[in-house]
């Protein structure tokens, strides 16, 4: 397995901006979509399958939405990293306090979802990301 | 319900001071008289117990000024009641005319608090009981000293002063009523037409921000896949505009859904909105709001008065604070602006808040006041917060209806006639036992009033409520005139009566037609006042005065209880009514915020997500054609398309189509929202048309809405728009066929001369891609008929990656 390549799990319920995240993450090269998902449950499913070092979930979903899944995802497999995305404002999330202190996971608004910055915050360098750690 | 609005406060208080007034006047004309001229006891007493009556408005008006208003009643009531139980004693011929005074009490009853109410009229009742009982026997011995003429002439003064204030207050009241049933229908009127505006400030932005941007850049998208094998580098380079043109076009887009409703204030209330609204003005002094949740309704109204005063503030560049209390029965908003440039026109918008802000504190059943002087703007605004909840749980039984005048009267004839025939069977009992002429003239009366009365309930059946209403007046008066004149004694219990028909005829008639029924109303108190001072029967043969105690107290309360119901079921009439008025006022608020926020909703979850995928595709695209310029024409279709979809998701949105309805292939839903809002009369009928896949639904509702828009353009005003659904099982491996046909009976045009427009067009080729069809059909003079088909598939499960 190459060490470079990040392998993404990318959870979204609209479908027409899944497919074009992943069209526009995996122009880079060092980020591999391995798998889609629409739901937290689904998302859940895929990473009981697939191994993932990285899941880019999205807040407002249907039935359980991107923070309480966060939340789920973690309960097991705490090692995973998770990015939430929003096109909401940080600001207009209150929910997002919760993880301020895990650095295993980041908010970003999407329309700023650039992949290089995910690859080094990744790989922990001092990136300035909407980080959520107030 | 009771009345505790400002205004009717102002109003009570205005009736108490005015009284007030009046009494104090013929005070002074009574001391004026007794000292130059009659010194005489049976003056001075009376005079002594005019001032209890005197003491008790002005106990009355005290309380009024601080807020109090069912006790500022209560307490003019007792004054009145002892007055009337003293004046009584010392002249029990006046008793007619003082038992008046209890009419007018009556007439008060809105104003006392519901759950004392039944205590109020009872106490009032036995008042009237103990009056007319008390005027059967000469207490003092002090009438017979008075002199006729003069004890005439002051009966006659005082008639027409009690009769001037009965009258006078009981219109106060019902005016009061209905001043606020018509306000609330005003303002429901106006609300109604400010959602209207709202609705279409909202489209418009939505056509002229991102629909235009859209539009822009369905022009680019097109010529980037038209030249990219060509010119590599200008596509390359206009890709990469595009992608920031695009960047640009959602900021608009979300500054633009935040304006429409501000998402935070349903899901974390309104701290959380107010914050997000507030952090663009810059001078904030304290702030303060109460950490609890309210009622949506006042949430809004709240958020509507804060963003006013926010507006005033940024125009007069002030400091702006204010705090947000609250407790189980009112939230308050009390604000300040300081250091502010206030202008000094009066007019000037810095100076006052939006009607906008006047309305929803109104719709919400609260009260505000601002004052502006000199650098300071103030602002306080009070909301009960029960009003919202009875609203709330009347909302099942409440619809909107008229005041019932017929039921007014209707509850009026069936107790009149009651008592009509009680009182027939009691005196012609009397008169079969004793034979004495007087019982058998009244029992005759009796049967004329009955007659009347069942004429009267023949008016109400056949919903002349005029001719009831005069039948009603004439009966009323006539009686109590002739029993007066037959039996002075009964005289306080015919007083009574005499003043039914302002009572009754409030409701139904006019200002000019009030004014002549309360002038007659006034005469034949005045002549049933004289009659009962006459002390030279119209028979010899009087009845017993052990016949009349028990008989004359009953009647008078009984009387009384007819007023008092009339106005109450007036009262609770109108109230009712304007109840009603208020739940469907606040049902379009809620109706026009849920819109709104549904909109918001699907800017969000749609559009902007639209957006994000389209930038986001048009930066892959630019990296392509640098790096894999092979793939690139995939991509580069994709974009063109999308950019065409996420246009038509808007123009639905901006329609009023709810776009989930449609994701959830509700089409009947989606084109049943669309009909409402055309000017045409439009109906639509469907069948078996339940769930449709998503994709069919939206091209189905594109094709009929742009068919209603053509509708909308060329057919006329009158014309009629049928929209028919109908939905085929398929047989076999067919997959089952919905056929849609849009129908207008407008002028109709030549369709061999005039080709079809461009929204149509390239919906044709949308529902061909669908693998269906669309046939427009006009004729000149019958109409035109826009019709498909589509396959309706099941609809199709996700496929995961």
């Amino acid at each position: 397995m190459n060490n470079d390549v990040i392998e993404v799990l990318l959870v979204d319920d609209h479908r027409a901006y899944r497919s074009a995240a992943a069209g526009w993450l995996s122009m880079h090269p060092n980020l591999d979509i391995v798998s889609e998902a629409d739901s937290v449950e689904a998302a859940l499913a895929k990473l009981a399958s697939t191994r993932v070092d990285l899941v880019v979930l999205d807040v407002h979903m249907k039935d359980i939405d991107g923070i309480d899944g966060a939340g789920l995802i973690f309960d097991r497999y705490p090692d995973v990293h998770i990015l939430l995305c929003s096109t909401s404002d940080r600001n207009d999330l209150p929910g997002l306090a919760r993880f301020a202190a895990n650095q295993n996971l980041t908010f970003i608004s999407k329309p700023d979802l650039e992949p290089d910055a995910i690859v080094q915050w990744f790989r922990g360098r001092q990136v300035t990301l909407n980080v959520a750690h107030n | 319900m009771s009345l505790t609005t400002n205004e009717s406060r102002q109003r009570l208080e205005r009736l108490i001071t005015k009284n007030l007034t009046d009494d104090l006047v013929l005070q002074g004309l009574v001391l004026l008289l007794i000292v130059i001229w009659l010194p005489k006891p049976w003056m001075l007493a009376v005079w002594v117990s005019r001032w209890v009556v005197v003491i008790g408005i002005w106990i009355a008006r005290r309380s009024v000024k601080k807020n109090k208003a069912s006790l500022a009643v209560l307490q003019l009531t007792a004054g009145h009641c002892v007055g009337v139980i003293v004046g009584i004693f010392i002249l029990p011929p006046f008793a007619a005319v003082t038992m008046l005074v209890v009419v007018g009490d009556l007439l008060l009853v809105p104003f006392v608090n519901e759950g004392i109410r039944k205590r109020f009229v009872g106490g009032l009742l036995f008042v009237a009981a103990v009056g007319s009982l008390a005027s059967l026997q000469n207490w003092t011995g002090l009438a017979p000293s008075a002199p006729r003429a003069l004890v005439i002439v002051a009966l006659i003064i005082h008639t027409f002063a009690t009769g001037a204030t009965i009258s006078r207050s009981h219109r106060e009241n019902y005016v009061l009523l209905t001043t606020s049933d018509s306000f609330l229908r005003v303002l429901k009127q106006r609300l109604a037409g400010a959602v209207e505006q709202e609705r279409k400030a909202v489209t418009e932005a939505i056509y002229s921000g991102p629909i235009a941007d859209l539009d822009r850049l369905a022009v680019v998208a097109q010529s980037i896949n038209d030249r990219l094998v060509a010119e590599p580098d200008w596509a390359n380079t206009s890709t990469n505009h595009s992608a920031t043109f695009v960047q640009e076009s959602l900021r608009s887009l979300r500054t633009l859904s935040h304006g429409i409703f501000p998402e935070a204030l349903s899901q974390h209330g309104l701290g959380a909105a107010v914050t997000i609204l507030l952090s663009k003005v810059e001078r904030l002094g304290p702030l303060n709001i109460i950490d609890s949740r309210f009622d949506q309704q006042i949430e809004s109204a709240l958020y509507v008065c804060i963003s006013d005063l926010a507006r005033i503030a940024k125009l007069t560049s002030g400091t702006l604070s204010f705090a947000v209390t609250g407790g189980l029965e009112t939230v308050e908003l009390s604000a300040s602006i300081t250091d502010g440039q206030i202008s000094n026109d009066p007019a000037s918008s810095d100076r006052t808040v939006s009607r906008a802000t006047h309305d929803r504190i109104g719709a919400v059943g609260g009260d505000l006041s601002f004052t502006s002087s000199g650098s300071e703007f103030t602002f306080a605004a009070v909301i009960p917060t029960s009003n919202v909840s009875d609203a709330e749980s009347g909302k099942v039984n409440l619809q909107t209806r008229a005041v019932s005048n017929e039921r007014i009267l209707q509850s009026f004839v069936r107790s009149s006639l009651i008592a009509a025939i009680l009182g027939l069977f009691v005196a012609l009992a009397i008169w079969v036992f004793t034979m004495a002429p007087v019982a058998g003239l009244v029992s005759i009366v009796m049967a004329c009033v009955l007659i009347i009365l069942l004429l009267a309930r023949k008016f109400l059946t056949d919903g002349r409520f005029g001719s009831c209403v005069v039948a009603l007046c004439v009966e009323t008066c006539a009686a109590g005139v002739f029993v007066t004149l037959i039996e002075p004694r009964i005289a306080p219990v015919t007083g009574l009566i005499t003043t039914l028909p302002l009572v009754l005829a409030l409701p139904h008639f006019k200002h000019r037609s009030l004014d002549l029924i309360a002038a007659i109303q006034t005469l034949a108190l005045t002549t049933v006042g004289i009659l009962a001072f006459r002390n030279d029967p119209l028979t010899t043969a009087q009845l017993s005065l052990h016949l009349l105690v028990p008989i004359v107290p009953i009647c008078a309360a009984g009387v009384a209880f007819l007023v008092a119901s009339t106005i109450l079921t007036t009262t609770h009439e109108t109230v009712l009514a304007s109840e009603a008025v208020r739940v469907s006022l606040l049902n379009i608020v809620s109706d026009a915020d849920k819109e709104r926020q549904a909109i918001e909703h699907d800017l969000h979850d749609g559009a902007q997500q639209q957006f994000v995928a389209l930038s986001m595709q048009l930066r892959t695209l630019a990296k392509l054609i640098e790096t894999k310029p092979e793939h690139a024409k995939y991509l580069s279709d994709s974009i063109v398309r999308q950019v065409g979809e996420t246009r038509e998701d808007l123009v639905a949105l901006a329609n009023g189509s709810s776009l989930p309805a449609l994701a959830e292939g509700r089409l009947v839903e989606a084109l049943q929202i669309a009909a409402l809002r055309t000017q045409q009369h439009v109906t639509v009928t469907s069948n078996q048309v339940d769930r449709v896949p998503p994709e069919v639904a939206k091209a189905v509702y594109l094709s009929c809405h742009e068919a209603l828009q053509n509708a909308g353009k060329h057919a006329g005003p009158d014309a009629v728009v049928t929209i028919d659904l109908n939905y085929t099982e398929g047989i076999g491996a067919e997959p089952g066929r919905l056929s849609f046909s849009v129908k207008d009976d407008g002028e109709g045009f030549d369709v061999s001369t005039k080709p079809a427009g461009q929204g149509l067009t390239s919906l044709k080729d949308r529902l061909a891609s669908l693998g269906g069809t669309l046939i427009v059909t006009s004729t000149v003079g019958t109409g035109t008929t826009v019709s498909g088909t589509v396959p309706a598939l099941a609809p199709q499960v996700d496929c995961q990656v």
